[in-house]
């Protein structure tokens, strides 16, 4: 089987028995489906389980599947429902969320949504130049969008789903998935430049994330 | 494109999803347009951002149990194709067993069933076997419990209402620590009746009895033909023999008037006389002892029979005595089994124990005392009718009439049957021992031992007939 197998036609062999081919769809997937699930729970071993969980359930209902439905599809449907159910188990749990908003006398910024107080703590402008301290300004950017603009935008950035498929997984309308794209982009670029996340910064990084695919393909 | 249109493809330009057409034009008004090229520098710096900084692996052992996961199901889907691929053989195999396990089941049935014809001809085979047995064995529990009974009527039974009197006492006695003096009072009247019963019981008697079957056992061992008459309790005698199948054997045995319970046995037609006599045997009367004799010459007869149905009628009709009978007594070897009983000759147990007994007893002295003096005066003088004549007078009890014409029976025979004559001589000596007459006894003993030493069974018989009497005392 070549390189440029598409995972339908690697779930095609799986169901005929070839372990491999499932091997590759792992490796291809792993990583995306993994990162979904971290950047919409916020918490990595539930993202791990929650990943397994759903290769799981791709290898028991690989036998069911027809080649007429898209394996990504099918795969980040099963995440999301798992996903949706967790969320829906973690509301009823007294676990402290990003989102909420601390006690005013435990907290340093005054009210702030906790991802802010650590960017805004953590990260003073001088101090965001490399990409090591801006990972968490961006992670709480991220978290700090809209759970639907969150998935649109991690479903498309990260994960490498088309418009076309995210819509067909959020049961959307292909434009108000665009539209929620623009809202994610433009809420991202708001929030980091409240915390000091400016265009210069963001262009030494990009300069630096070039160098380092420069260096890496060296 | 204005500047609305061109934003609103903007982000499909930047994710590269705008068709080449659209893409042309969008990049011709982001020439024009700084504003439009401004956003869509934007959004490339965020997605630069992001594209960079936060993608994450999972942990090192993410894929261990997912692997495992597709390599079971991996060879389950290879289990399955192959299944499915063995399908039509094995369908086929199994239609093909199914015919065995059918035409096997077909097999067993038929075995079964000829297992189960086997199991109850078998069975009833068994059956029948165990009856038998059962009977033959009823038979003779039957004639040893006569001759026990026989045994017993000789003597004084215990009543029967000692015995429950006896276990009432034991029952309903106080206890000991409670009325010991009570019970020394009551004990004394209710034990005499007991005990006599006990005492009475004549131990020669028994002893008698007891040297009766050994005689018996003695004589049964021997199995000969010409055996020397064997002294037997009649009844235990008579209901051997009727166990024995002694329809079709020589011997004779006396029936027992005194039995009711044999009177019904067709062998024994003189007993059905003694129907009518009482069970109970007396309960002094001693053990009744029958002569078998040797029945080579003795044996049943046409006369015999026709001797047989004339006991009977003369036990009925008592007294009657027809000497005239002896006179025709052709002798016959093919003689009917059934009248195997007529020649037998047996002394009545008890007076009570026959009516035609008594009946005779009380006929005049005459008629009676006429039985030997016939003899002298010119009566039978054929060894054969004289022992007829003997048998019927020992039935009747006239046991010195019997004595003489067997006697008288055995000296005419002493030169020809030998055999004979030493039964003849035995059953003289058998009269003579149950009437008492010792010194008659060892007479004929002495005649008898002068055909010895060809009959030693005879003269042991003899010697034991002896003693017995010497052990049982007077004559009774």
């Amino acid at each position: 089987m070549s390189k440029e197998a598409s995972d339908e036609e690697l779930l095609a062999a799986f169901q005929q028995g070839d372990v491999g081919a499932f091997t590759r769809l792992l490796n291809r997937h792993r990583g995306p489906l993994f990162n979904y699930l971290l950047r919409m729970l916020g918490d990595r071993e539930r993202a791990e389980d929650l990943a397994q969980e759903s290769f799981l359930r791709v290898v028991k209902g690989a036998a069911t599947w027809t080649a007429r439905a898209k394996f990504k599809t099918w795969l980040y449907a099963i995440a999301r429902n798992l996903c949706v159910d967790q969320s829906r188990r973690d509301r009823f749990r007294r676990v402290e969320s990003l989102d909420a908003t601390n006690d005013a006398s435990q907290s340093d910024g005054e009210g702030q949504p906790l991802g802010e107080r650590i960017a805004s703590a953590d990260a003073g402008p001088e101090r965001a130049t490399t990409s090591a301290q801006l990972k968490p300004l961006l992670v709480a950017a991220l978290r700090a969008l809209p759970e639907e603009q969150r998935e649109v935008f991690v479903l498309r950035e990260q994960s490498g789903l088309s418009f076309k498929e995210i819509a067909e997984l959020v049961a959307m309308n292909e434009n108000t998935v665009k539209s929620r794209m623009r809202y994610a982009l433009e809420g991202l670029r708001k929030h980091l430049e409240s915390a000091g996340v400016t265009a210069a910064v963001a262009g030494e990084i990009e300069s630096d994330a070039l160098a380092l695919q420069r260096k890496a393909s060296v | 494109m204005m500047c609305e249109a061109c934003q609103e493809l903007l982000i499909d330009l930047a994710a590269g999803e705008l068709d080449e057409v659209r893409a042309v034009q969008v990049r011709q008004h982001l020439e024009a347009c700084s504003v439009c090229s401004e956003a869509l520098a934007r959004m490339q710096r965020t997605r630069a951002l992001f594209a960079s900084a936060i993608e994450e692996g999972p942990s090192a052992g993410f894929d261990a149990p997912i692997l495992a996961a597709a390599r079971e199901e991996a060879l389950r889907a290879m289990a399955g194709r192959a299944a499915a691929a063995s399908a039509p053989m094995l369908q086929q195999r199994l239609g093909h067993a199914e015919q065995m396990v059918q035409r096997r089941s077909r097999e067993i049935g038929l075995a079964r069933s000829t297992r189960w014809r086997r199991a109850l001809f078998g069975g009833s085979v068994a059956a029948a076997a165990a009856l038998a047995v059962v009977v033959s064995t009823r038979e003779s529990i039957q004639a040893r419990f006569a001759e026990v009974y026989t045994d017993r009527s000789s003597r004084p039974l215990l009543p029967a209402e000692e015995k429950p009197r006896e276990a009432s006492a034991k029952q309903f006695a106080p206890a000991p620590e409670q009325g010991a003096d009570r019970l020394a009072v009551l004990a004394p009247d209710r034990r005499p009746a007991a005990q006599p019963t006990v005492a009475a019981a004549p131990v020669a008697s028994k002893k008698s009895a007891k040297d009766a079957s050994a005689v018996l056992d003695s004589k049964l061992r021997a199995d000969r033909p010409l055996a020397a008459p064997a002294l037997v309790p009649a009844a235990g005698l008579s209901a051997l023999a009727a166990s024995a199948g002694e329809a079709a054997a020589p011997a004779k045995v006396a029936a027992p008037r005194a039995l009711g319970d044999m009177a019904s046995s067709p062998e024994s037609p003189a007993t059905a006389a003694a129907a009518s006599a009482p069970v109970t045997p007396a309960p002094v009367a001693p053990a009744p002892l029958a002569i078998v004799p040797a029945t080579r010459t003795l044996g049943p007869t046409a006369a015999s029979s026709r001797d047989a149905t004339s006991v009977q009628s003369e036990g009925e009709r008592a007294p009657r005595f027809e000497p005239g009978l002896a006179k025709s007594a052709p002798r016959s070897k093919e003689a009917p089994a059934g009248a195997a009983s007529a020649g037998r000759f047996a002394q009545p147990a008890s007076a009570p124990a026959s009516a035609a007994a008594e009946d005779f007893d009380s006929a005049p002295a005459s008629s009676v005392a006429s039985a030997p003096a016939d003899q002298s005066a010119g009566g039978p003088t054929d060894p054969s009718a004289l022992e007829r004549r003997a048998a019927r007078a020992q039935r009747a009890g006239r046991l010195q009439a019997a004595s003489s014409d067997f006697r008288a029976a055995a000296r005419s025979r002493v030169r020809g049957d030998v055999a004979q004559a030493a039964a003849d001589f035995v059953s003289a000596i058998e009269c003579d021992a149950a009437r008492g007459d010792i010194d008659a006894a060892r007479s004929s003993r002495a005649e008898l031992a002068a055909l010895s030493p060809s009959q030693p069974a005879a003269l042991a018989t003899a010697d034991q007939l002896i003693a017995a009497a010497r052990s049982d005392g007077p004559p009774r």
